[in-house]
């Protein structure tokens, strides 16, 4: 017994015994092919807004939120505190697509180097740090103090 | 995300159902093997069913067959059977109720049944309920088994991830996010107000919603077939069973 429902993805008709009323075949679509990764702005294993200030510190426990201090097209920035060093910091999130992409470590390089030369070794290695578990989580933050 | 138990030996995928009757071939050991079996045919009576109305068997008699032929087969028969058609559990499946179709049914409705015998329990109402609503009589009987199979398969799955939801008490939810899992759009602003949560956490839930499902998803296809690199051209299998 069919109906002349369409399935809205592939558009086939959608039978009446379809499993939750979802088109078989594109359910099915998901066992094959990698796994999703996560769409639009967050983590692709945890995904996160970025631009939730409680879902980031959630996600960086070793920094206070304070505030943010802007977005764009490269992340978002906030007004943080480190917590083990106790200073003010600018921590900048960026969005999952430029975490995982080849050049990543070629991008997040200049940003590290932002802050005045006396800071920069300090910022360098917890960048160094961010960008290897960037490569695993596709999380990726750098900061600058302040 | 649970962590799978780890076996004690060999790799996770010898814990996989099917598997562990395939096994059990070569052990004294049959009591998980027969324990395995038996989840899987309460999983996957109804095909049978679908399949033996279809080959022109009343109703009364689709119900008497298709219990009998378990009862068997998780009685005594089972082993030898898997012996003879080895590979996935749906090839064996419909080879042995071939089998018993041809060889030991007229026999078998001729004698009173013995004591002790195990019966799985059907719902013989749902079953009749249930092929009314089968495609029209010009699909075989066993394209109707394929098909049939590969729509149980999701339905389990999808059940699955139902009652975890549910679990959480988060029912709701898994219905405004269905259908994320066929590629769907969703609405996360709109999903986000009638559910009373921020943006973020819904595109949250419906990227583990999709991880989730499709963990599941292959774990089931896993639980019928031998071994792990037999899971893809099972999927390929399920996809023609499902083309019209």
């Amino acid at each position: 017994m069919e109906t002349t429902r369409l399935c809205p993805q592939c558009q086939q008709p959608l039978a009446a015994d379809a499993p939750s009323g979802l088109c078989p075949q594109c359910l099915l679509k998901a066992a094959a092919g990698p796994p999703p990764r996560a769409s639009g702005v967050g983590l692709a294993d945890d995904f996160i807004d970025i631009g939730d200030p409680a879902e980031v510190a959630r996600k960086l426990p070793q920094f206070e939120i304070l505030e943010m201090l802007g977005r764009g097209g490269m992340g978002v920035v906030y007004k943080a505190r480190q917590r083990n060093l106790d200073r003010i910091v600018a921590l900048k999130i960026l969005p999952p697509g430029d975490a995982t992409s080849s050049d990543f470590v070629a991008r997040f390089t200049p940003a590290r180097r932002a802050p005045s030369p006396s800071s920069t070794i300090r910022t360098s290695l917890m960048s160094t740090t961010s960008a290897k578990r960037a490569a695993s989580t596709t999380s990726s933050w750098s900061m600058w103090t302040a | 995300m649970p962590v799978p138990e780890t076996p004690p030996h060999g790799s996770p995928f010898e814990q996989t159902r099917w598997s562990i009757v395939i096994a059990s071939r070569n052990t004294d050991d049959t009591t998980r093997a027969r324990d395995a079996l038996g989840k899987l045919c309460a999983a996957y009576w109804y095909p049978l069913y679908a399949f033996v109305r279809r080959e022109g068997h009343n109703a009364v008699d689709a119900q008497d067959l298709t219990q009998e032929f378990f009862a068997r087969l998780l009685e005594k028969n089972w082993l030898e059977a898997v012996d003879r058609e080895k590979g996935k559990f749906r090839s064996f499946l419909l080879a042995a109720l071939r089998h018993f179709l041809a060889n030991e049914w007229d026999r078998a409705r001729r004698l009173k049944r013995g004591g002790g015998v195990t019966m799985l329990s059907l719902d013989a109402h749902t079953a009749e309920e249930r092929y009314a609503f089968e495609p029209a009589d010009s699909m075989t009987a066993d394209r109707l088994f394929e098909r049939r199979w590969a729509l149980t398969l999701l339905e389990q799955v999808l059940a699955q991830v139902r009652h975890e939801f549910a679990a959480a008490d988060r029912e709701k939810l898994f219905d405004e996010l269905k259908g994320a899992l066929t590629g769907g759009k969703v609405p996360y602003a709109d999903v986000a107000t009638r559910l009373n949560l921020s943006e973020g956490a819904v595109r949250v839930a419906v990227h583990r919603l999709r991880l989730r499902y499709r963990e599941l998803l292959r774990a089931e296809i896993a639980e019928t077939v031998a071994s792990e690199g037999e899971i893809d051209a099972e999927v390929q299998h399920l996809f023609a069973a499902l083309a019209t």
